[in-house]
């Protein structure tokens, strides 16, 4: 039935620009200013989706964000889609695609009513009671089917094809909402000079006014003068979905969503994240539903949002209407409404003796009220067909029906008005109840926060006055019939029954009853539905309202989009990753890289039809035979300089840093407070005031953070700076008996003979014509140097020693084959051998504390007992049974082979691998008195076959005496 | 880009050729290099003084970095260094540490504020403010040296995703990426 | 997200800070002189009040430097800040 239901003039929808789309394939039409809900009932269009529960055919309820019901899925191609969608906020555009949700095989024929049928045996909270029973059919029987019919829309396949970005905004004023209210804000402060941001959810600016016949002139001049403002930013299409602290709000702006073929470089939606000074909030207030049974029928309406869809959008919402109020309001609906050819059959007001010049007015066009009465019910499967009313007695009771049920094909619902105070409640405002209104409004603001117009309780504005009302929260119920249902949270089906049943049950505060009834938890988070529930709560505890609590708004005030909340962040943008100057270089030579942190670092570089284990014992036996070459560059360097660079350094390293010369380097290991190691490095004198730190990578920022904080806050008397140099400098180590060889040919200004170059020496130089570092330092154990030159130099100096190291067979090697190295010398990693637990004596490495020192940061923490004790868990090394077997890093060691489950764990493995200088797999471990324990063997349990034989060693498997560094 | 007669709104340019110090010391020996250098410093924290190229940015209270074309780095490290010897400081050359990029155009600000937290508006931020913050996950020190030029300093290997994310930010407004 | 008053930069955003937890914990002059459970305490002992909340924090993407801060943990308003090594100040109330 196209356009049957469209009034031919008026409406701010443009009839020159016709809009097709479809709804569960249907071809339909509607405008340029529809909503999807106002195009679907300009087509007669009343039935869209079926209930969360209980299945039952709902219909569009509101005009606005508040909507429960009238939830679709936007199909958007490619495996995209938009589930759970109120089409009473979508716009329409071209080509939209709409599908109803929740019902099997079709939204009027729907299998899962049968669940309205069951009813009985699904209350609230009946996952707790039943699907107990045969315990083992929750897991594969219950549980997946549930989870199966649970959720309403369906989530998209495909990846979000959309680009999405934030917008970081700074105002003196924000105000949110541009009805009258808040417009008169916003004018008010642009035009003293204060920035101001002034948002709307909506396409256009004018809030209720755009509700009405005819709407206010005002309005062309109020927004004229907003534009000539520069300081003032207008935003639409935007909603403010939280109000955080220090007045920081995020909005939604939905920038191409209601565009057919929006521009590419636009993103989709924009999260703006706010700093207001001050917040005004002109949210407005949201129609009350009244709760009685057969309240969720499809044609039934907030009278309200009947009356927007006639004058915003031109749309009659039926033929045939009874009006249900407990208040003035809904009379300028029927009012409107009936001006425009729907037939109004009567207006039920609850109240006893209805007296102004609205209820004149209806009663002078002809509409019959009925005063002091309610619906009691409604009839009518995918649409209303009729209401049973009947009139209440003095103790607010019924009094018996009047006559037979009224034909209708709309009912029209107005309880009160609730001034929307969720961003009021967001922001910590406390909310106060007011009697009159019989609806929460703000009540002490917590920060820099105005509440005006009707969501301060301020309803001067409106046509027709929300109070004095009759409170009305649930209608008696007239029938007890077990499937009578007066719905309360329309969205997750939850009923006056279910409150009832909670309370029967011993709920007594309003925050477990919502959890225990999930009433105000769905998507709509209880817009319609809250304060209906409290009341009802109230009324049944014969306890005043505020006794019993007021409910918690939370962010988001609608749902966001997961792309909105990521922003950029996603793809090549999720995260940095950091590459070394060298990198190129690795790539084109074929390196398979790992992340370290953020970094890349070159893992191992595989020689055509070479596997990793291949590569990584070919570059490790070439260390050892000739040289290798190492990108170092991503440890962390730090510059101390200042007349207390000794004492500083001695007081955050373990050892003594008093005699070390300029010209030479030391190990240093770093340990908190707590005594147990934290970082470890090389570090160098440059002279006595001046030190090159360096730290491991993964600790670099960690550890300079670290010395700042004890530098500003603990020691602020020392006299030291420290800088950060770790990208200074590129860094590349050449390790192996042909080190010196390798090198020497590019050196000038620098003799790397023995005697001259001692081991831990370090000696400026240029290398390859450019200025910079040489470190006579390893982390293999072999003769080794470590090159540092500024970091824009690396990869020409890189590629000027890899041809000096090609006649000696001297390539790249990479973190896996460095790894092996310095495991098979025992050389610990900090974060693999350590992990925040371990101290320096746990590793063997005693002879790095200084007893004789003063005090140092960890010197204390040793002296714990607890840290001294003989069966820690130590380093120690392992060599399996069967040479070829390599442990598994985090594998666990016990006592006993193949032990009964729970077996008693005495350590586990740190490090293992492939040694081919060995022949053979090695391993280090921290075993419980592993000190102790060279010699023994020791086992570990494998999950797929019986457990591994290791024998306990020293954690040091070539070269004991160390004699390879000298070449 | 899809729309190519957009106009530019924001032109990024890297600077290799700048050279970069960060020079540790207190109000008085700050003081000492300034009247040894004989060009503008800056007096508050968070401003920066000077041409573009002879650019002094005061990131702390005793915390400057200093911008120069990379050449100059040398000279100006022998004019101060022995200026300072004596007193408590730190002066090192981090020219190869930092990236420089250079950003300008109608829509810079709007730019910056999809990953940038400050308030960049004429008020808080006017020209010759500088201050070190964040832009998404890396962290910046950015200068404004004009009406809509901005000047971008990060660490190198935090480049290209600044770089990758002042694209993505300012695709709408049309991005033009110079040589150097 | 908070803001920020640095006592050198003015109000920025707390994405610009990081929070080194309570304040006033002095590192014992004589870490030898103390007991295990003194420094246990040192170490691992701080306080989680529901209000008044003396902090340390550091404006490590802006000027680098730390400062106090008095916070209210149930509002999040921020009462007072004072530099780093100042008593905290006397705020009338627990």
């Amino acid at each position: 039935m196209a356009e049957d239901f469209r009034i031919a003039t008026g409406g701010r929808i443009d009839r020159e620009r016709p809009l097709r789309f479809r709804f569960n394939g249907m071809q339909m039409q509607g405008f340029a200013g529809d909503t999807l809900a106002s195009a679907l009932l300009a087509n007669g269009v009343h039935l869209v989706g079926r209930s969360f529960k209980y299945h039952r055919p709902r219909g569009i309820m509101t005009a606005g964000a508040e909507e429960p019901n009238a939830l679709l899925q936007l199909e958007r191609g490619g495996g995209c889609s938009d589930p759970n969608m109120r089409a009473t906020v979508v716009e329409l555009v071209d080509g939209l695609d709409a599908r109803s949700q929740n019902h099997w095989p079709s939204l009027d024929l729907d299998v899962g009513a049968v669940n309205d049928l069951l009813s009985p045996l699904l209350p609230a909270g009946f996952y707790y009671k039943t699907f107990k029973w045969p315990a083992a059919f929750w897991k594969g029987v219950y549980e997946p089917r549930i989870r199966a019919a649970a959720g309403l829309g369906t989530a998209p396949t495909g990846p979000d094809p959309d680009r999405y970005l934030h917008r970081h905004a700074h105002c003196d004023v924000l105000v949110v909402g541009a009805g009258p209210a808040g417009l008169d804000a916003a004018l008010a402060a642009g035009r003293a000079g204060r920035r101001v941001i002034l948002v709307d959810e909506r396409p256009e600016f004018g809030g209720g006014w755009l509700d009405r016949q005819d709407v206010p002139a005002e309005l062309g001049g109020r927004l004229a003068e907003l534009a000539t403002l520069e300081e003032v930013t207008c935003l639409t299409r935007t909603t403010v979905t939280g109000y955080y602290d220090h007045g920081y709000v995020v909005a939604l702006e939905r920038v191409t969503d209601h565009l057919a073929g929006p521009d590419p470089d636009l993103p989709r939606q924009r999260l703006w994240r706010i700093r207001a000074g001050e917040v005004v909030l002109a949210t407005g207030a949201i129609e009350r539903p009244i709760v009685f049974v057969g309240n969720d029928r499809p044609g039934v309406m907030l009278a309200s949002a009947a009356r927007a869809y006639l004058n915003r959008y031109a749309v009659r919402p039926g033929t045939r209407a009874v009006v249900f109020t407990n208040n003035d309001t809904a009379y300028v609906a029927a009012l409107d409404l009936a001006a425009k050819g729907v037939g109004i059959a009567c207006i039920v007001d609850a109240r006893a003796n209805p007296e102004s010049a609205r209820v004149a007015a209806a009663r002078a066009a002809g509409i019959r009220v009925v005063a002091n009465a309610v619906v009691t019910g409604t009839e009518g499967r995918r649409r209303i067909t009729q209401a049973a009313v009947a009139r209440l007695n003095d103790e607010g009771g019924l009094a018996g029906h009047l006559g037979e049920p009224v034909a209708c094909d709309l009912l029209l619902v107005s309880g009160g008005w609730n001034p929307n105070v969720s961003l009021f409640s967001q922001s910590r405002g406390r909310l106060r109840f007011d009697e009159h209104l019989q609806a929460f409004v703000p009540g002490e603001a917590v920060q820099a926060t105005t509440s005006v117009g009707a969501c301060a309780g301020d309803f001067s504005g409106f046509e027709g006055d929300p109070a004095p009302l009759r409170p009305l929260w649930a209608v008696p119920a007239d029938r007890q019939s077990v499937r009578a249902k007066a719905f309360v949270d329309f969205q997750n089906d939850v009923t006056a029954k279910d409150l009832g049943l909670a309370l029967t049950e011993g709920f007594r505060s309003i925050e477990h009853v919502k959890r225990y009834t999930t009433t105000g938890m769905g998507t709509d988070q209880g817009k319609t539905s809250n304060v209906n529930a409290l009341a009802i709560v109230a009324e049944k505890l014969a306890k005043p309202v505020t006794e019993v609590g007021t409910t918690t708004f939370r962010p988001p005030y609608v749902p966001l989009t997961f792309g909105a909340i990521v922003g950029h962040s996603r793809g090549a943008l999720f995260d940095v990753v950091r590459r070394t100057p060298m990198h190129e270089i690795a790539e084109a030579r074929g390196a398979v890289f790992e992340d370290v942190g953020t970094w890349k670092r070159a893992w191992y570089f595989p020689k055509p039809g070479e596997d990793m284990h291949a590569a990584v014992a070919r570059e490790t036996a070439a260390v050892r035979r000739t040289a290798g070459l190492l990108d170092a560059s991503t440890l962390g360097k730090i510059d101390v300089q200042g007349k207390d660079a000794r004492t500083f350094l001695n007081r955050v390293y373990t050892n003594a840093w008093s005699k070390l010369a300029p010209g030479m380097c030391r190990y240093g290991l770093m340990l908190g407070d707590d005594g147990f190691v934290m970082d470890d490095g090389v570090t160098a004198c440059l002279d006595d005031r001046h030190f090159h730190m360096t730290t491991t990578t993964g600790g670099a920022a960690r550890v300079l953070a670290w010395l700042e904080d004890l530098l500003q806050t603990e020691w602020p008397d020392l006299e030291v700076y420290l800088t950060s140099v770790t990208e200074e400098w590129a860094a590349i180590a050449i390790n192996g008996p042909r080190a010196r060889d390798v090198l020497a040919p590019l050196v000038e200004g620098c003799d790397l003979a023995a005697d001259a170059f001692p081991h831990m020496a370090w000696r400026p130089a240029r290398i390859a014509g450019v200025a910079g570092r040489i470190f006579r330092i390893s982390f293999t154990g072999e003769l080794a140097f470590e090159v540092n030159v500024p970091a824009d130099r690396g990869a020409e100096v890189l590629e000027a020693l890899l041809e000096a190291g090609r006649p000696h067979d001297a390539g790249l090697y990479g973190t896996e084959a460095m790894h092996v190295l310095r495991a098979e010398k025992g050389f610990i990693i900090v974060g693999q051998e350590t992990d925040g637990t371990v101290t320096p004596l746990d590793l063997g490495m005693d002879w790095i504390v200084a007893r004789k020192k003063g005090d140092f940061i960890g010197k204390r923490g040793l002296e714990r007992e607890d840290l001294r004790s003989a069966d820690r868990r130590q380093l120690v090394g392992l060599l399996t049974a069967e040479p070829e077997r390599v442990l598994e890093e985090g594998a666990q060691l016990t006592l006993t082979p193949n032990p009964a489950v729970p077996a008693r764990m005495v350590g586990h493995v740190t490090s293992a691998y492939h040694s081919p200088n060995l022949g053979r797999s090695i391993a280090l471990a921290l075993v419980e008195g592993g000190h102790g324990r060279h010699g023994q063997t020791l086992h570990v349990p494998m999950p797929d076959g019986p457990s591994i034989a290791a024998l306990v060693t020293k954690p040091l498997f070539i070269d004991p005496e160390g004699s390879r560094l000298h070449g | 880009m899809a729309d190519q007669s957009k106009m530019p709104g924001v032109e990024l340019q890297p600077r290799p050729g700048l050279g970069k110090l960060l020079l540790r010391a207190a109000d008085e020996v700050a003081k000492l290099a300034a009247s040894t250098l004989d060009r503008p410093w800056p007096a508050a924290i968070n401003r920066a003084a000077g041409e573009a190229d002879a650019r002094t940015i005061r990131l702390g209270p005793d915390e400057y970095l200093m911008l120069v074309p990379r050449p100059a780095v040398a000279d100006l490290v022998d004019r101060l260094q022995p200026v300072l010897a004596d007193h408590h400081h730190a002066l090192v050359d981090v020219s190869a540490r930092f990236a420089v990029l250079e950003l300008s155009g109608p829509a810079v600000r709007q730019t910056l504020a999809a990953a940038c937290p400050l308030d960049l508006h004429d008020g808080g931020f006017p020209v010759d403010a500088a201050t070190r913050t964040v832009l998404g996950k890396a962290e910046i020190v950015l200068d404004r040296l004009a009406a809509d030029r901005y000047r971008l300093a990060v660490n190198r290997s935090f480049a290209p995703y600044v770089e990758a994310l002042l694209h993505e930010a300012g695709q709408e407004f049309g991005v033009r990426m110079q040589s150097p | 997200m908070l803001l920020i008053d640095c006592p050198h930069c003015g109000p920025r955003a707390e994405i610009e800070f990081r929070c080194g937890g309570e304040a006033h914990i002095a590192r014992p002059v004589a870490p030898e002189g103390t007991t295990d459970a003194e420094w246990r305490d040192y170490l691992y002992l701080r306080r989680s009040p529901k209000g008044l909340h003396f902090e340390r924090w550091n404006h490590i993407h802006g000027c680098q430097r730390w400062f106090n801060l008095a916070r209210d943990t149930v509002s999040d308003e921020i009462l007072a800040i004072y530099p780093m090594g100042s008593p905290p100040p006397d705020l009338g109330r627990a």
